[in-house]
């Protein structure tokens, strides 16, 4: 309860500096991802809520509720997490920028409802830091991040080391199209290479309302942290059966869909 | 500015560095899983029927599941079913009916006189030790009944017990807890509640009947399912065993 009064305490003094500033310092986050692979099903949810401190500071807080089903449909694992971030950019000249992430997720306790029982796992940490190095050239941005992530669940633990490159080719009037291809190294009891692929496509609704529509693919599966569902794969370190492992070590992908609302 | 960026490029590539060491060769550094369980076979009920109370008797009988590390061992014995919620119950002080003393195998060193009725036996911090593998438990409990049937009464306390119990580190697949117990439990329900540094697991099977060295028998098993986790310290450990 101390550490949701200190947070909500940390937003408002955000909130207060926000005020201050100018338009779009406060954005609001909804998003869906959604897949269907081999008859398993995943649902995602995430709301978060960004604030701009300053004119290099963005600090983030979100929840996600996930519940992935198998082929039985009554299977089904479900958990909960919340996620703490902070983003600093370091240097600023010109056409280049370096960005320095912080990010903290904690996840609530997973439970697996399967026809055997009822099976719960320790709720996992992850600490990830990543340095993100922007390029503007002429219309296009380019840029890469490097990321470390330390997966804690329980008495196991992990670590992933991602490299991405992200671009944005050329932007439309309303439309803006961004392509991420990315390796993550994955070390629990031995290493893996897992590439993950991602393309979105957003667009802007009307003032401060943007869409970004999303697909994301990891052909070897998703890395255990450093994706967006970090919250869901942390648990594969326990092996709790296809229900999750399947998402980190078989071919999965999923479709998202993101509406931003920026306040003035 | 630049100091700063020396520093975390040099905290990233020093947490790479030892990352891409050790997938060469296929090893990683947290080692693999131990692969060693702990075989328990105790568990065993002899019974006398008394005045209106079934008579568990003293030097026959047998708590299942249990080890220790010291002989007369103080076991609590509650009314009621302590762990209905296992993952939070407790049984409350006021429903402690006595004590009974156990040896470090878990057989019984009193006598218990029980009427009809639900009970909790509970002992705390089991330690059993095979060949240098450990299994501990903090708390481990065992709900059971005294029923009557055919004019005669009996308990769900096992005739027989066996269980293949991970070792602490040893991932949980292929370990299982199987028991016999009177015949009159046949389709009754028995659960399985084990919580442990990683997570629960939370089972419930029902009772089939079958034949026992020429005996009808109430039988169940728990068979833990593929893959893991690894156990973790067990702090609580219930089994409940109910007639139809």
């Amino acid at each position: 309860m101390r550490r949701v009064y200190l947070i909500l305490g940390l937003m408002a003094h955000l909130a207060t500096g926000a005020l201050g500033q100018p338009a779009g310092d406060v954005q609001f986050s909804t998003v869906w991802r959604g897949a269907e692979v081999e008859g398993r099903t995943l649902w995602v949810n995430e709301q978060s809520v960004t604030l701009r401190v300053d004119a290099r500071t963005q600090a983030q807080v979100g929840w996600q509720r996930f519940v992935a089903k198998g082929r039985v449909r009554t299977n089904r694992f479900y958990t909960t997490s919340r996620w703490y971030g902070l983003q600093h950019v370091l240097r600023q000249e010109n056409d280049r920028q370096l960005v320095l992430s912080l990010r903290r997720l904690e996840a609530s306790e997973g439970t697996a409802d399967v026809a055997e029982g009822l099976f719960t796992y320790a709720a996992p940490r992850i600490d990830t830091i990543s340095l993100l190095s922007v390029q503007r050239d002429g219309k296009q941005t380019t840029g890469y991040r490097l990321s470390y992530s330390r997966t804690r669940a329980g008495t196991e633990a992990a670590d992933t080391v991602g490299l991405t490159c992200v671009v944005l080719p050329a932007r439309a009037a309303r439309w803006q199209v961004q392509m991420e291809g990315g390796v993550y190294a994955d070390r629990h009891r031995d290493t893996t290479y897992r590439p993950v692929f991602a393309a979105t496509i957003s667009s802007r609704l009307g003032r401060g309302l943007q869409a970004w529509l999303g697909v994301t693919f990891a052909p070897r599966g998703f890395p255990t942290a450093g994706t967006s569902l970090e919250a869901l794969t942390a648990f594969s370190l326990y092996r709790p059966g296809s229900l999750i492992e399947n998402w980190r070590d078989r071919p999965a992908g999923f479709l998202s869909l993101q509406i931003t609302s920026s306040l003035d | 500015m630049a100091r700063t960026l020396r520093i975390l490029t040099g905290f990233i590539v020093a947490s790479l560095f030892p990352l891409v060491l050790n997938s060469c060769g296929g090893g990683g550094g947290a080692g693999g899983p131990v692969s060693q369980y702990i075989q328990l076979t105790n568990g065993k009920v002899v019974v006398e029927q008394g005045e209106g109370v079934v008579v568990i008797k003293a030097d026959e009988s047998q708590l299942p599941g249990v080890g220790f590390v010291q002989d007369a061992v103080e076991v609590k014995l509650y009314a009621g079913d302590g762990f209905a919620n296992p993952r939070t119950d407790t049984p409350p002080s006021s429903s402690l009916i006595r004590t009974f003393r156990v040896s470090r195998d878990g057989t019984l060193l009193d006598d218990l006189s029980l009427p009809v009725g639900i009970y909790t036996a509970v002992a705390e911090d089991i330690y059993v030790v095979q060949d240098g593998k450990e299994f501990r438990s903090a708390l481990t409990a065992y709900v059971f009944e005294v029923f009557e049937s055919g004019g005669i009464l009996r308990t769900t306390l096992p005739l027989k017990f066996e269980a293949r119990f991970p070792a602490l580190g040893a991932v949980i697949e292929d370990s299982y807890v199987r028991f016999l117990t009177d015949a009159g439990a046949v389709a009754g329900n028995s659960r399985l509640f084990v919580q442990h540094a990683n997570g629960t697991v939370d089972m419930t099977r029902t009772f089939v009947g079958q034949t026992e060295a020429g005996n009808p028998v109430a039988a169940v098993s728990f068979e833990a399912l593929p893959g893991g986790p690894t156990l973790g310290n067990v702090s609580r450990l219930v089994l409940k065993a109910f007639k139809p």
